[in-house]
């Protein structure tokens, strides 16, 4: 490919441009290079190196400066909305983006949390590393129920990417043969405790279609591609030097640094894509450099938008010309629609008598997955369309018991050097249904530090996902009673749409241009040399954890774009 | 939910995945200076002293250390300092204050002149007073909450808006006891001598006897 003269010459034209570098980026950045592209890579955020910058991988717990939770006055003053998502803590923060800088509005009756990693490896490196297949049971849902558009694709499409990708990632987990939830190609799996083992005979027992697995995560449990096996430190999101967890850091931006074809640029905030009228394609990208505010451009034949579902739509909303007056690849006016997220905040835990003489050994950051049993195999809900599955766990409760009673003393000293009782905890991720008013726009009057205009979100959940909310909690308490559970404790906590950190759908997939943003291949229907292969591509949400799908259908996505080149059909 | 039923609910889950920073989450925690000449920076000299033997009183040595052997009064003087609001140090310098009366009430002395037997009795009725007590719960405005810093908050009116600050005045023995907990078996002597604690495990066993296990593990 890189023979093939290039129409963009000059000392800032390649081949290709990837817009980021986490989880989708760092794919296509490996795919592109290995094909023989030369690949410049931005990134929007500073540099990570890995194991240099891992600057917290070595603290005990004695040594973190507020043992655990950030300085809760930087949390407030430059860290009000991250701060506010579960992954965040005092370790992992300079992961995190800092809210100050990187605002965005909300419109009336909305809210949405929106966590960001601004650096080179995004949020691969903090991601929670869950990998689930989806399956024809999602990409055929919104067609079978008469929801929204229909999926381009179906699983025979990206099933073997799903294994060129698993094979590459390192995926362990347990075949387990459920059609809806397929297996992978998958390394030794995790080990179940003994409350897990037992709750999962309890279920399979006590109710038709429902089983439970171990979770199948991007975590080695033996060294693979050049990367060492999973120590049990439960640290990951500091950056782990093992290379146990997938991140691009030690995936697909090294691999692609090893062929020679990447230039990684840092610093580099893309705001807008450069559209060629008399060519009817992408010529480019402008970009602000985050250090010296200089304005730069970037040429290349083809383009792929990593930056995140929100990431990368904000830039095409922004990319505005006479052709696309409301931002670029948007004649269908999807474009911004429909977001979607995993609401989650609902389950329910209980104490499991037993097993006093049983404990575990090391700290798996891995838990249970229950895959979904509702309207499925002739399970049929009146309340809710889709449904969900569980993450979750079992654990004895640690010293922290002591905190909040009334003992004191020798002999409650004593007490807590023994582990507490059992507890099992079941917290469900639930699929949200792509809806029209679900939308991001370009705010109107407010822009950030460079100038740029801010994202303004109109986002709330519908009926469908709150009666589905209040399932996750009913449906976890009935079988944790079943198992023998002690005062089961059904919740539904508050849940803002973005706080499972799985937004996505704004760039949706399909067949038809009038309807969509792109097509089979995550070529954009309007620009034949663009192509959006993270979370914006999803026209349904499934409810597995997707980074694995945006993994699949990236690699996918190259190997058209490469072939189509190569064929002069771009 | 109240902050007891968090507390409960983080005590249940103790142990698994969540545990360590979902605690400290709701817990803080704070470096303890090991300097030998350290000079409390909130608290008086006297009161870092008295906290001293009241949080060895809730954890007091016995084959390993206890909480007064280990800082957990500099804990406790950094949490007061860099971490709490004024609403929820003043709530607890004057719980010290009022300890410190009940001290001289009951036994005529100061509490570091109260033997460890006087000490667990002024825990008791600390405990006691604690039960009667309802905790508060307290809405500060973020700006107001820092102002003693500097640097008020200026967020872009329109944007998405810091959520409201809001603290918990406990009853002064449970905050004190969760103090001591955090600050002790975060503490190295607390994690690896009293629990265990090993930074690099190598291996997870699901199943093992809990007598080839041993102790809780700190984290």
């Amino acid at each position: 490919m890189s023979s093939s003269p290039s129409i963009n010459q000059g000392p800032n034209t390649y081949d290709a441009i990837v817009v980021g570098s986490g989880i989708s980026g760092g794919i296509a950045a490996k795919e592109l290079t290995q094909k023989g592209l030369k690949t410049l890579v931005l990134e929007r955020g500073r540099n990570v190196e890995h194991s240099v910058d891992y600057i917290t991988e070595e603290h005990r717990p004695w040594d973190e400066p507020f043992r655990g939770q950030t300085d809760r006055r930087k949390m407030q003053e430059e860290q009000y909305v991250q701060s506010q998502a579960g992954p965040v803590n005092e370790s992992n923060a300079h992961f995190f983006i800092n809210d100050r800088d990187n605002p965005y509005t909300l419109g009336e009756d909305s809210d949405f949390l929106w966590i960001r990693g601004h650096q080179v490896g995004g949020r691969s490196l903090t991601w929670g590393r869950q990998c689930y297949r989806l399956s024809d049971l999602d990409f055929e849902a919104n067609a079978r129920e008469g929801v929204e558009i229909d999926w381009p694709i179906r699983y025979e499409d990206i099933a073997p990417w799903y294994d060129y990708m698993e094979e590459y990632v390192g995926i362990s987990g347990q075949a387990e043969g459920i059609p809806h939830l397929p297996d992978g190609k998958f390394l030794p799996p995790m080990a179940m405790n003994c409350v897990e083992q037992d709750f999962r005979e309890s279920i399979e027992q006590n109710f038709d279609n429902r089983t439970m697995t171990i979770g199948r995560t991007a975590m080695l449990t033996q060294t693979h591609n050049g990367r060492g096996a999973c120590q049990y430190r439960n640290l990951c999101s500091r950056g782990c030097s093992y290379g146990a967890y997938y991140s691009s850091q030690v995936g697909g931006l090294r691999d692609a640094r090893e062929t020679g074809n990447m230039t990684l640029r840092p610093n580099s905030i893309v705001y807008e894509v450069i559209f060629d009228s008399d060519t009817g394609r992408a010529r480019g990208v402008r970009v602000i450099d985050r250090e010296t505010e200089e304005e730069l451009e970037f040429h290349a034949d083809v383009i792929f938008l990593c930056a995140s579902a929100l990431g990368s739509t904000q830039i095409l909303l922004n990319s505005t010309s006479n052709d696309f007056p409301d931002g670029l690849a948007n004649s269908s006016g999807a474009l911004g629609h429909y977001v979607m997220d995993h609401p989650f905040k609902a389950g329910a835990f209980a104490e499991m008598p037993g097993y006093e003489d049983q404990y575990y050994h090391g700290r798996r950051a891995n838990g249970i997955y229950i895959p979904r049993f509702r309207n499925v195999n002739g399970d049929q809900q009146d309340g809710f369309l889709r449904g969900y599955g569980y993450q979750g766990g079992a654990s004895r409760a640690g010293w922290a018991r002591g905190i909040g009673n009334d003992s004191f003393g020798v002999d409650f000293k004593e007490s807590l050097r023994e582990p507490g009782p059992w507890s099992m905890f079941l917290l469900g991720f639930g699929e949200m249904l792509p809806r029209y008013e679900n939308y991001v726009e370009l705010d109107p009057e407010v822009t950030d530090r460079w100038g740029l205009p801010v994202l303004r979100f109109h986002t709330s959940l519908s009926d469908n996902e709150q009666n589905m909310r209040q399932d996750m909690a009913d449906s976890a308490a009935e079988m944790l009673e079943a198992a023998g559970g002690r005062n089961v404790t059904p919740f539904v906590d508050d849940y803002a749409v973005g706080e499972g950190i799985h937004e996505m759908g704004t760039a949706r997939m399909g067949a038809d241009p009038n309807e969509s943003v792109l097509n089979e291949y995550n070529q954009a229907h309007d620009v034949p040399n663009l192509f959006v292969t993270d979370g914006a591509c999803m026209t349904s949400a499934g409810c597995q954890n997707p980074s694995i799908t945006y993994m699949a259908l990236t690699a996918r996505a190259v190997d058209y774009a490469v072939e189509q080149m190569n064929n002069g059909g771009l | 939910m109240d902050r007891r039923q968090a507390l409960s609910r983080i005590a249940l889950l103790t142990g698994s995945a969540l545990s360590y920073s979902t605690i400290a989450g709701v817990l803080g925690g704070c470096e303890v200076p090991d300097a030998p000449d350290w000079q409390p920076e909130t608290l008086t000299s006297v009161q870092a002293e008295q906290l001293r033997l009241l949080a060895d009183t809730i954890i007091p040595a016995t084959d390993t250390p206890g909480a007064g052997d280990v800082g957990v009064e500099r804990f406790i003087d950094q949490i007061i300092t860099y971490w709490m609001v004024e609403e929820e140090r003043d709530h607890f310098l004057s719980g010290v204050g009022r300890a410190q009366e009940q001290a001289l009430e009951r036994f005529g002395d100061d509490i570091e002149g109260l033997t460890s037997d006087q000490r667990a009795e002024l825990m008791q009725e600390l405990v006691e007073a604690a039960e009667a007590q309802p905790a508060d719960v307290v809405k500060v405005e973020m700006d107001a909450a820092w102002a003693a810093y500097g640097d008020p908050v200026e967020v872009v009116e329109g944007t998405r808006q810091p959520p409201e600050l809001e603290v918990t005045l406990d009853p002064f023995f449970y905050r004190l006891k969760e103090l001591t907990m955090v600050g002790y078996y975060t503490s190295e002597p607390g994690a690896t001598e009293e629990l265990q604690y090993i930074h690099v495990p190598g291996r997870y066993d699901g199943c093992e006897p809990l007598e080839d296990v041993g102790r809780t593990w700190a984290v």
